[in-house]
């Protein structure tokens, strides 16, 4: 068998479907062909689960390890049928919402996929790429009748959730060893998550700042800001002392 | 011609676990170097990043991953290699290693190394794969020998063999995995040091020790106990073949105290010491 063929057929056998060309050519000192590929399958399967938890730890804990396990074989699944180049661990939140969807014993936990996503958040907000110095000196240099067109622009580690759960406390609940009773209370709200001194954190957002920094991230500019906030200097001081927005950029004009 | 090898660092180190980050800074002597798991630590920015940078100004470090693919078939992954360059660049380490196996293929990605047969193809299609990288890189690299849970019938070379005319032909080196050695040859049947007996001592840049699960009718290359005492004893020997080579105590899951793992390091560093001593002059 060629190369190319046999790893073709490997990975075929360790995705379940089995090969006999393969099988043949199989040794080893004391098990048999089926056992040799089932140790790699479960290898596979525990190494993946065991990454998934890392990233999603309050997520693993909740499901417990047996449903985790089968939700990472799932992943693993998923990562196959869809062929995915994004990071390992992305998506996990869309499956479960899925998951939570279509299976009786998730019902009581609704919430996980917005959970996943908070912890996915706190990842990307942990591993994100430095910012520039804050820089907002070349405001200076913006002509007044331009400035409608100005941008801000958001730390690279700033991201910004919509929930319904209150997984931030549900969150926060599970940091300690005995985490205590949850009270779910379904209301739509923001959360913004960020680093601080490279460390994560989360926090609750008013509407009106949830719907700047949404715009922020958009890409909207300072006209677009403020028609949809009206206190939009008051909140543009927090958002520069708190370094959620790090400078402003004017986009080429394309009316002339 | 005698190939002139500058060795930039020396004697016995440890792989870098985020929760040792403090201690291994802070262990002064006891530590003469860090090897990075890549995987682990291949972010743009954030404490991860920051902690490598600290570490950098005490200690030597190497880059050790397992994302290069380079027995595979599907094209390499060049915005990897783009960014293991950068890395390998900022933080200046000694050397960076990988592994003689396929994992990733195509769209589908592995976290496990796949073994490869020992043929004449898979030794020209690695070959050509690791020139292309150390053309990339600017830089020879270090392939490691994989711990097997399978071998293939239609293989026509010995492990040893492969391994040797390997870095021979694509002119990198070899990182020496003691314990993947032991436990191919209990799962395989592959005589440890037979394998060991057949590798070019000016190719072995690096050895690692690791601990292995027993599961009776095979062995699983765990990284999660104290280096088990046949491989101590293949240590020793693969020390008196290629004397003085820098060595890494690898310890991954369940992992302990830094301490117990220093004290892994000092009978490595022990070992080493011996040897150094009793060679032969030359």
């Amino acid at each position: 068998m060629h190369l190319a063929d046999l790893q073709t057929a490997l990975r075929a056998e360790l995705d379940g479907h089995p090969n006999a060309e393969l099988r043949q050519l199989i040794t080893s000192a004391s098990l048999a062909p089926e056992q040799c590929l089932q140790l790699y399958r479960d290898l596979l399967a525990k190494t993946r689960t065991r990454a998934l938890a890392q990233l999603y730890p309050v997520t693993a804990q909740l499901l417990g390890p047996q449903l985790f396990h089968a939700l990472s074989q799932q992943y693993g699944h998923h990562l196959v049928d869809t062929g995915t180049v994004e990071p390992f661990g992305t998506g996990l939140a869309s499956l479960l919402k899925h998951c939570t969807d279509s299976q009786s014993t998730l019902q009581n936990l609704q919430f996980l996929p917005e959970l996943a996503s908070l912890e996915w958040a706190r990842n990307l907000a942990w591993t994100a790429e430095e910012d520039p110095p804050q820089d907002f000196d070349s405001l200076i240099y913006v002509p007044e009748s331009e400035q409608y067109r100005l941008r801000l622009v958001a730390s690279q580690a700033l991201q910004l959730l919509r929930c319904h759960w209150p997984v931030l406390d549900i969150w926060n609940n599970y940091q300690h060893d005995h985490p205590g009773k949850l009270h779910l209370r379904y209301r739509a709200h923001w959360l913004c998550v960020y680093r601080h001194l490279d460390s994560p954190r989360a926090e609750t957002l008013s509407d009106s700042l949830g719907r700047l920094l949404k715009g922020i991230l958009q890409g909207h500019t300072l006209y677009q800001l403020s028609r949809e906030v009206p206190d939009l200097n008051q909140h543009l001081t927090l958002l520069i002392s708190r370094r959620w927005i790090t400078h402003v950029e004017l986009p080429p004009d394309s009316s002339s | 011609m005698c190939e002139k090898i500058h060795w930039s660092l020396a004697g016995t180190g440890v792989g870098l676990k985020s929760c040792h980050v403090d201690d291994i800074i802070n262990a002064g002597d006891g530590i003469r170097w860090v090897e990075i798991l890549l995987e682990q630590h291949l972010f743009n920015g954030g404490a991860a990043l920051h902690d490598l940078e600290r570490l950098r100004c005490n200690y030597p470090v190497t880059l050790h991953g397992t994302g290069l693919a380079l027995g595979s078939f599907a094209p390499l992954d060049m915005d990897y290699l783009a960014r293991l360059k950068q890395m390998a660049n900022n933080l200046e380490v000694s050397w960076l290693s990988d592994h003689v196996s396929f994992g990733s293929l195509g769209q589908f990605f592995s976290h496990e190394l796949l073994p490869l047969p020992y043929t004449e193809e898979a030794l020209d299609h690695i070959t050509a794969r690791i020139s292309q990288v150390q053309d990339y890189l600017g830089r020879r690299i270090l392939l490691e020998n994989p711990a097997c849970y399978l071998g293939f019938n239609h293989s026509t070379i010995s492990e040893g063999e492969f391994l040797a005319e390997m870095a021979q032909r694509a002119d990198c080196y070899l990182l020496l995995d003691l314990n993947n050695c032991y436990v191919t040859q209990y799962n395989l049947g592959i005589d440890a040091q037979h394998t060991l007996a057949q590798l070019p001592a000016r190719r072995v840049r690096e050895i690692h020790l690791a601990g292995f699960d027993d599961h009776d009718t095979y062995l699983l290359d765990g990284h999660n106990t104290p280096v088990h005492e046949p491989v101590w004893t293949l240590y020793e020997q693969a020390q008196q073949q290629f004397t003085a080579t820098p060595t890494l105590i690898e310890w991954e899951h369940d992992i302990p105290p830094l301490s117990v793992i220093l004290g892994e390091v000092s009978r490595a560093q022990h070992i080493m010491q011996q040897a150094i001593k009793t060679r032969r002059p030359y």
